[in-house]
C-alpha cells in the first residue's frame, strides 16, 4: 500500500541533484571559442593554484636562512654606503677643482661651468653584458655627422 | 555629548558641538594588526621566509642597476654640476594684499605665470642624483566599449610583458563624443619597480626599439615637467617583444600601450639625460630654458 | 661561467674568531645543545636536523640545497663585521655607545638568534638568554615593542588607566604580574584581564624587566598597586585606594621577579589588600605602577593615606619616574565574602538601583 503511494508520488517530485565535491555541475562545452579564450586568459592571470608550496624549514635551517639574509643585507648596505661616499668625494673634489679654476682662469672656469642641459649619453653606450659581443671593437668607427 | 562619571548617576556635562576625537594619552604607536591573535603568519614582514607573501627577490644579477651605479650615476653628477648653485624657488601661492575686506578668508592668490605651485629646484649633489623610480605601462583599448573581452587580453599582454599583475582601468566619466560610458572596463595598467622594471627596460631598449622600422626615438617634447617621460608603442611594435613574438598564434590581436617612465629628476631636461643613459634614442628639438 | 662572490679580502681581513672563542665571552652567547650548535655551524649531519624530534620527520625533511656552504661564507663575513665592531668597542668610552656597539657586534650571530628565538623570554634561563649581555637586552626590547608594549598601552588607554591614575606613561621596562600558584591562576596575566577574587587573593609577583642601561647595584624601584574605582558615596564619585605598596626594591637584569622571598618587611609600605569589589559596584581596575627612585625612600606606613590615596602627589613628592605599568580588573563574585573573611575585612555593601524621585 505504502509502496504504491510512494511510487505514485514520485514523478511529481523535483529531480534530486546529487552534489559531489569537485565535480563540475556546469558543462564546459557551451562556451563560444572567444569566451573560452578569455576564460583561459583570466585563469592565467589569477593567482589561485599558482602559489608554490610554502617552505617549511627546520629551526636550524631557518636560522641559517636568516643569517644568509642578514649577511646579504649588510653587504648591500656596505655597497650603498661605499657608493654614496664615492659620489660625495667626487662632488667635493669637483667643487675644489672648480674653485681653483675660478681663481686661475675665469674664462676657462666659465667654459667649465657652462650648463650641460640637454646632453645625451651616446647611443653606442650599451648596458654591459656578461659576455662580450661577437665583434668586439669597431676599428674604423666614425660617429654619424648630424 | 559628554558625561561626568559619577558613581550613582552620570549627568550630561555639555553637548558636543562637533564630533569629539578621543584623545590619546601616550606616544606609543599601536599597530592593531599585530595585536590580533588571528593569522599569525600574516604578521611577518614580506621578506621573511615564514610569511605566505614571501618572494625571493635578489635571485639574479640586475644589469641595469649595476650599469646605472657604475656609469650613469657618476656621469650625471658631473653633467648636472653647476658651481655654487643655489636653490631655485618655484612659483608659489601669493598673499592677497588685504586692500579689500573680501580678501579675508579668500583662497590664496595663484602664483605668477602658473596655475599651480611649482616645486623648488635643488642643486644636484651626491644624494639627489636623478634615478629611475618606476615605469607605468598602461593600455587603453578603444574598441572595448563594444567588446568587453578585449581589456582582459590587454591585461594579459601587460602581464606577459612585465611579469607583474596588472590592474584594470575603467572609464572615469561619460564621454559622449567617444561613446564611452562611465565605469566601462577599458583596459589595464601596471606599475613596475626594481628588478621587473630593469628587465622590462632592457628588453625594450635592446630588443624591441631597435627592430621598429623608422623608429626615431622618444620625442623631446614629451614629459610632465617634473621628471616623467612618456611615449607610446603601437600594436605592431608590441609584436617585437620576445614574449609575444615567440608564440604569435596565441596573439592574433595585440594592443598598443603607453609607457611612462618616472624618475626622481626635478625637471624633464634632467630626466631625458638620465633616460638616454639606458639606450633610449631621443628625437626632435628640445626646449631648454 | 663567471662566479660572483664577496671580495675575499674583506672576509679575510680580520681572521679573529670573535664569535667562537669562548675564553672571555659569556656562555649565553653559545647554543647550549652541542648537537644543535654543530648542526647550525658545521652543517646538517646525515641524521637530519636535531630540532626535529621524530625520526620519521627527520628522514622526510630536506634542507634547502647548498644552504650549508652559503651559510659558511655568510658566517665568516658577518663574523668579520662583528670583529670590527669589537675593535671599535675597545676604544669607546661613552657607556651608551659601548652598549650599542656590543649589541651590534653580536646582533647577527646565528647562535644568539637561535637562543633568543627558541627559548622562554619572560622566565629566562640566564645560561641561555642572559639580559646582562647587551645584545639580549636589545633583542628583548625589540620583542617587547613588537607585541607586549603595544598591547599594554592599548589596554591602559582603553581602560583609561591613563589619565585616571597617572597622566601618561613612557614605557621603559616590561612589567608582568603573576599570582601565586596556590590561587589556581598559574600564568602571566595579560593586561586588562578580569580575574576572579580567588585568583587575586594573594599578593602577585611583579616582574620588572629592564632593557635600558641602569646600574642594578644602585638603582631602587617602587611598585604600587592602586584601585581608582572605589565608590565614594559622599561625593557621588570614586576614590583611589592603595592596595599594595613596595619601596626601595633592588632588582637585577636576570633575577627580577619580586615575590615575598625577594624583599623584607622594610620594603613593604602597604600590606597587600586583595581586590574585594562590592556587589553592583561594577568592574574595578587595579593598576600596577612601577617607578624608578632617585634615591632611597623613607615612608612611614602610618602617614600613608591608603583609603583615599593621591598617586600623582605621592609620585611628585617622592620624585619617582614611572617606567612601566600593568592592569587587571576584578568584579564581585561569590568568593568575595570568603576573601573578606580571610583578611578580616567587614562585610561588603550591596548597591541597588534607586529610582529618582
Amino acid at each position: 500500500m505504502i509502496s504504491f503511494r510512494q511510487a505514485a508520488l514520485k514523478p511529481a517530485r523535483q529531480p534530486v541533484l546529487q552534489f559531489a565535491r569537485g565535480k563540475r555541475t556546469k558543462t564546459k562545452g557551451n562556451l563560444t571559442p572567444a569566451v573560452q579564450r578569455v576564460v583561459t586568459q583570466l585563469s592565467v592571470m589569477s593567482a589561485s593554484r599558482k602559489q608554490p608550496k610554502m617552505l617549511k624549514l627546520s629551526r636550524e635551517d631557518f636560522i641559517k636562512h636568516q643569517t644568509i639574509q642578514n649577511c646579504w643585507a649588510v653587504h648591500q648596505k656596505e655597497l650603498r654606503e661605499k657608493r654614496s661616499e664615492q659620489l660625495r668625494l667626487q662632488y667635493k673634489s669637483t667643487e675644489k677643482a672648480m674653485e681653483l679654476l675660478a681663481q686661475l682662469d675665469p674664462t676657462l672656469f666659465e667654459a667649465a661651468n657652462a650648463s650641460e642641459a640637454g646632453k645625451r649619453f651616446p647611443l653606442e653606450l650599451k648596458v654591459p653584458t656578461e659576455y662580450p659581443p661577437n665583434q668586439i671593437w669597431y676599428h674604423n668607427y666614425k660617429p654619424k655627422s648630424e | 555629548m559628554r558625561f561626568f562619571r559619577g558613581f550613582s548617576t552620570s549627568q550630561k556635562s555639555c553637548k558636543a558641538a562637533c564630533s569629539l576625537v578621543k584623545p590619546v594619552h601616550h606616544l606609543v604607536k599601536v599597530d592593531k594588526s599585530k595585536l590580533s591573535p588571528r593569522f599569525e603568519e600574516l604578521k611577518y614582514a614580506k621578506n621573511d621566509v615564514r610569511s605566505p607573501g614571501f618572494r625571493p627577490v635578489a635571485t639574479h644579477q640586475d644589469r641595469i642597476s649595476e650599469h646605472y651605479h657604475r656609469t650613469v650615476q657618476p656621469d650625471l653628477l658631473l653633467i648636472n654640476y653647476s658651481h655654487n648653485a643655489q636653490i631655485k624657488k618655484g612659483a608659489k601661492n601669493r598673499e592677497w594684499d588685504y586692500s579689500s575686506p573680501y580678501h579675508l578668508n579668500r583662497q590664496p592668490r595663484k602664483p605668477k605665470g602658473s596655475e599651480v605651485q611649482l616645486p623648488d629646484m635643488k642643486p644636484i649633489k651626491w644624494h639627489n642624483i636623478p634615478e629611475l623610480e618606476s615605469i607605468v605601462v598602461n593600455c587603453y583599448v578603444k574598441e572595448s566599449k563594444e567588446n568587453q573581452l578585449l581589456p582582459v587580453s590587454a591585461a594579459l599582454q601587460l602581464q606577459q610583458l612585465t611579469g607583474c599583475k596588472p590592474q584594470a582601468v575603467y572609464a572615469k566619466t561619460d564621454v559622449p563624443s567617444w561613446k564611452v560610458r562611465r565605469g566601462t572596463h577599458m583596459g589595464a595598467k601596471v606599475e613596475i619597480r626594481g628588478r621587473p622594471m630593469a628587465q622590462f627596460l632592457s628588453t625594450l631598449t635592446e630588443i624591441v626599439l631597435p627592430r621598429i622600422r623608422e623608429y626615431k626615438g622618444i620625442s623631446n617634447k614629451s614629459g610632465n615637467r617634473f621628471g616623467g617621460l612618456s611615449f607610446g608603442l603601437t600594436s605592431e611594435d608590441v609584436k617585437f617583444f620576445p614574449e609575444i613574438e615567440s608564440n604569435q598564434d596565441l596573439w592574433p590581436k595585440t594592443f598598443g600601450m603607453h609607457i611612462n617612465i618616472n624618475s626622481s629628476a626635478q625637471n624633464d631636461i634632467q630626466a631625458r639625460t638620465l633616460v638616454s643613459g639606458f639606450g633610449f634614442p631621443f628625437n626632435g628639438p628640445e626646449k631648454l630654458k | 661561467m663567471l662566479r660572483r662572490s664577496f671580495h675575499t679580502s674583506v672576509t679575510k681581513k680580520s681572521g679573529a674568531k670573535v664569535w667562537s672563542d669562548f675564553s672571555a665571552r659569556p656562555i649565553a652567547l653559545s647554543i647550549p645543545s652541542e648537537k644543535v650548535k654543530s648542526c647550525v655551524l658545521n652543517g646538517t649531519s646525515a641524521q637530519g636536523p636535531p630540532s626535529l624530534k621524530k625520526r620519521s620527520s627527520r628522514i622526510k625533511y630536506q634542507s634547502p640545497e647548498k644552504i650549508d656552504e652559503v651559510f659558511k661564507t655568510c658566517y665568516d663575513f658577518l663574523e668579520s663585521r662583528g670583529a670590527s665592531k669589537y675593535a671599535k668597542l675597545k676604544d669607546e668610552q661613552n657607556i651608551k655607545k659601548r652598549t650599542q656597539l656590543a649589541a651590534e657586534a653580536e646582533i647577527n650571530n646565528p647562535e644568539v638568534l637561535y637562543n633568543f628565538q627558541y627559548n622562554e623570554k619572560i622566565e629566562n634561563d640566564p645560561r641561555i638568554i642572559d639580559y646582562n649581555v647587551p645584545v639580549y637586552r636589545y633583542l628583548g626590547r625589540k620583542h617587547w615593542e613588537s607585541y607586549g608594549q603595544m598591547l599594554l598601552m592599548q589596554r591602559l588607554e582603553t581602560l583609561a588607566v591613563i589619565p585616571d591614575t597617572m597622566p601618561t606613561l613612557v614605557p621603559r621596562a616590561d612589567i608582568n604580574i603573576k599570582f601565586p600558584f596556590s590561587t589556581g591562576l598559574n600564568k602571566w596575566v595579560e593586561p586588562g584581564e578580569v580575574l576572579s577574587s580567588n585568583a587575586t587573593s594573594l599578593a602577585p609577583a611583579i616582574k620588572i624587566q629592564e632593557y635600558e642601561d641602569v646600574d642594578p647595584t644602585e638603582q631602587l624601584y617602587t611598585a604600587l598597586i592602586v584601585n581608582p574605582d572605589e565608590p565614594d558615596l559622599t561625593t557621588d564619585s570614586f576614590k583611589t585606594t592603595l592596595q599594595y605598596g613596595l619601596v626601595n626594591l633592588k632588582i637585577s637584569y636576570n633575577d627580577n621577579i619580586l615575590d615575598a622571598r625577594k624583599f623584607t618587611d622594610d620594603n613593604v609600605v602597604a600590606e597587600y589588600l586583595p581586590p574585594v569589589p562590592e556587589k553592583n559596584a561594577g568592574t574595578q581596575r587595579f593598576a600596577v605602577w612601577v617607578f624608578r627612585q632617585s634615591g632611597p625612600l623613607k615612608i612611614s606606613q602610618k602617614r600613608l593615606n591608603r583609603d583615599s590615596f593621591d598617586l600623582r602627589r605621592f609620585v611628585h613628592d617622592q620624585a619617582l619616574t614611572p617606567i612601566g605599568a600593568h592592569v587587571w580588573r576584578s568584579q564581585w563574585d561569590s568568593n568575595v565574602n570568603n576573601v573578606r573573611a580571610k583578611y578580616g575585612m567587614p562585610e561588603g555593601r550591596v548597591f541597588h538601583r534607586v529610582r529618582k524621585s
